[in-house]
């Protein structure tokens, strides 16, 4: 799943994402990622709109999880607060459901460095659809 | 020669990743017009731009709005990023408008848009950010 995750989508490979545990009972994904160098500007620190990329996979995968793999979220809004600057490398991501309705999901995330300070934080409405690559 | 001014030049690996082509900068609206082409690594499983990446774009030229409307002086820290995506954003060049909505001393108030080729809306998000000193002009 670990390879197959980064092979399948060029923005999975791109931000090193990796799932680590999903937890059924409260729809939570743990996944690591690495910001590569080319997400870095001025400050040394990963660019603060690029922060939500990792965010977006967090959340993204924790809804597509509690489908068994059957759907994926398409958001409509996502908002993000910067807490502190996202440096280069390794990162950790929580992604969690709130609500799966029919026709309307709330989702959020959060992104921590390796030894559990909170850097950002989002949460998303989005809608469900089928995952694409069953679509297709 | 004047040096072109600093807004208007590829400035970060970011910018250089997403693409970043500077366009204009209105000083009566205080907007800034950019062109990005997002690279292939942005891709989702939709064949778009995947949604989080989509703040790249919104970040990067509300940026440069207000690096432009401070002639170079200020960039913002963003606090926090609000956005809305209206439709999947293609692999192909899309044009940026971002806008100082108001500049305080301590809080500045932005906002951003992403168009098609065709002029439809494809992204817009308001951002909270604190004016800080761009990285490295410190006299």
């Amino acid at each position: 799943m670990k390879a197959d995750m980064k092979k399948a989508w060029p923005h999975a490979k791109l931000m090193g994402a990796e799932l680590v545990s999903f937890d059924p009972a409260s729809s939570t994904i743990r996944m690591n990622f690495c910001a590569p160098d080319s997400f870095i500007t001025p400050r040394g620190s990963v660019q603060g709109g690029l922060v939500a990329g990792f965010l977006d996979e967090a959340m993204g995968w924790a809804y597509t999880h509690s489908t068994g793999g059957k759907q994926s979220p398409l958001m409509l809004d996502v908002n993000f607060s910067l807490l502190k600057p996202v440096p280069q490398g390794a990162l950790v991501g929580t992604g969690r459901v709130v609500k799966a309705g029919r026709r309307v999901l709330f989702l959020e995330a959060e992104l921590h460095n390796t030894d559990g300070t909170l850097l950002a934080r989002a949460t998303s409405t989005a809608i469900p659809t089928i995952n694409p690559r069953i679509a297709q | 020669m004047p040096e072109a001014p600093i807004f208007t030049k590829r400035r970060s690996p970011s910018a250089e990743l997403m693409g970043s082509e500077f366009v204009s900068f209105d000083p009566e609206t205080n907007t800034a017009t950019v062109r990005y082409t997002p690279p292939p690594s942005f891709a989702s499983q939709r064949g778009a731009v995947q949604g989080g990446l989509i703040g790249g774009f919104l970040d990067e030229v509300m940026g440069t709005a207000l690096l432009a409307a401070t002639d170079g002086k200020l960039l913002p820290l963003n606090l926090d990023c609000n956005m809305s995506f209206c439709k999947l954003v293609p692999l192909e060049t899309i044009t940026a408008t971002g806008r100082v909505v108001k500049l305080g001393r301590r809080i500045a108030f932005l906002e951003g848009e992403l168009h098609d080729k065709d002029g439809n809306l494809l992204a817009r998000a308001t951002s909270t950010a604190m004016p800080t000193e761009v990285p490295g002009q410190r006299a």
